[in-house]
């Protein structure tokens, strides 16, 4: 019984956290060759002050019967991820904001890049985020693609 | 007679409403050509080009007049270094912010520069 309770306590506070934060995400499949996978997402959030706005790339391998499954670490500077907020002007999207890029710095699989604004920095409008995340491959070069959170509108 | 003031009053409000709605609030038409069903860039789709923001948060307007345009390939396509070279020449600040800003000769708008917000010619962007 206190098990259930503790379960139905924390639902609501899983309810309570939806309802104050907004958030859009999204992620897929950027590339897929014989033994490689990558994997990147983005997303925008926004809560009662902030702006969260943020991308990851994912290093994954590829296998003959698992498919995409299993990190696959990469060397230093092997991995890239940049992140970059939109905004929606008239007829067009414009950029707001640009990481650069950011590099794995230690073998590892997978690379994540966040910022927080204080506030909607390109004024009151829709915003997306798109995060763009690759993987060297020492034959095929930089692989990988962009991913785009979707758009939603911010208060100034 | 009255009727047709008090409806025409109406309809002029609801028209004005709208309009400003509409100049304050123009939503992009739905789901992106280049985006497909889960989120990932069709490059082949995308804008040719973008514009980009200021610390205004307005677009960047060159010398000569015109909107800074930054190409597709430059924002969304790969780093331009590969590994080999960017551990013989680590990025100075890597995850700082970049702000792109117009460039020199002749057609600064089509030449643009990516350059880190803390040496920004323009300023500090207000976030």
């Amino acid at each position: 019984m206190k098990r259930i309770a503790l379960v139905i306590a924390g639902a609501a506070l899983l309810v309570v956290g939806t309802a104050s934060a907004h958030t859009l995400l999204s992620y897929g499949t950027t590339f897929r060759d014989g033994d490689l996978c990558v994997f990147g997402s983005s997303h925008i959030q926004h809560g009662s002050a902030v702006i969260d706005s943020g991308a990851d790339v994912m290093s994954v391998s590829n296998g003959p019967y698992l498919g995409c499954s299993g990190d696959k670490a990469q060397d230093p500077y092997s991995i890239a991820l940049r992140r970059q907020l939109y905004r929606w002007e008239t007829s067009s999207w414009v950029v707001c904001n640009d990481s650069g890029w950011v590099y794995n710095t230690t073998r590892t699989a997978q690379v994540f890049h966040q910022r927080t604004f204080q506030s909607a920095i390109c004024g009151a409008r829709y915003y997306g985020t798109m995060g763009s995340g690759w993987v060297w491959q020492n034959v095929g070069g930089w692989s990988g693609g962009g991913v785009w959170s979707d758009y939603h509108w911010l208060p100034a | 007679m009255k009727r047709y003031l008090t409806v025409g009053v109406v309809l002029a409000a609801l028209i004005g409403t709208g309009a400003v709605f509409a100049v304050t609030r123009d939503e992009p038409a739905g789901s992106l050509p280049w985006v497909r069903a889960d989120g990932t860039i069709d490059m082949s789709k995308a804008p040719a080009e973008f514009a980009v923001a200021g610390p205004d948060g307005k677009e960047v307007v060159c010398a000569n007049g015109r909107t800074l345009k930054v190409r597709k390939e430059l924002l969304l396509g790969p780093p331009a270094k590969t590994p080999d070279e960017l551990r013989a020449e680590p990025p100075a600040a890597p995850g700082k912010d970049l702000v792109w800003r117009c460039g020199r000769g002749r057609n600064p708008h089509l030449n643009p520069v990516l350059v880190p917000r803390s040496e920004d010619p323009l300023g500090e962007e207000g976030d």
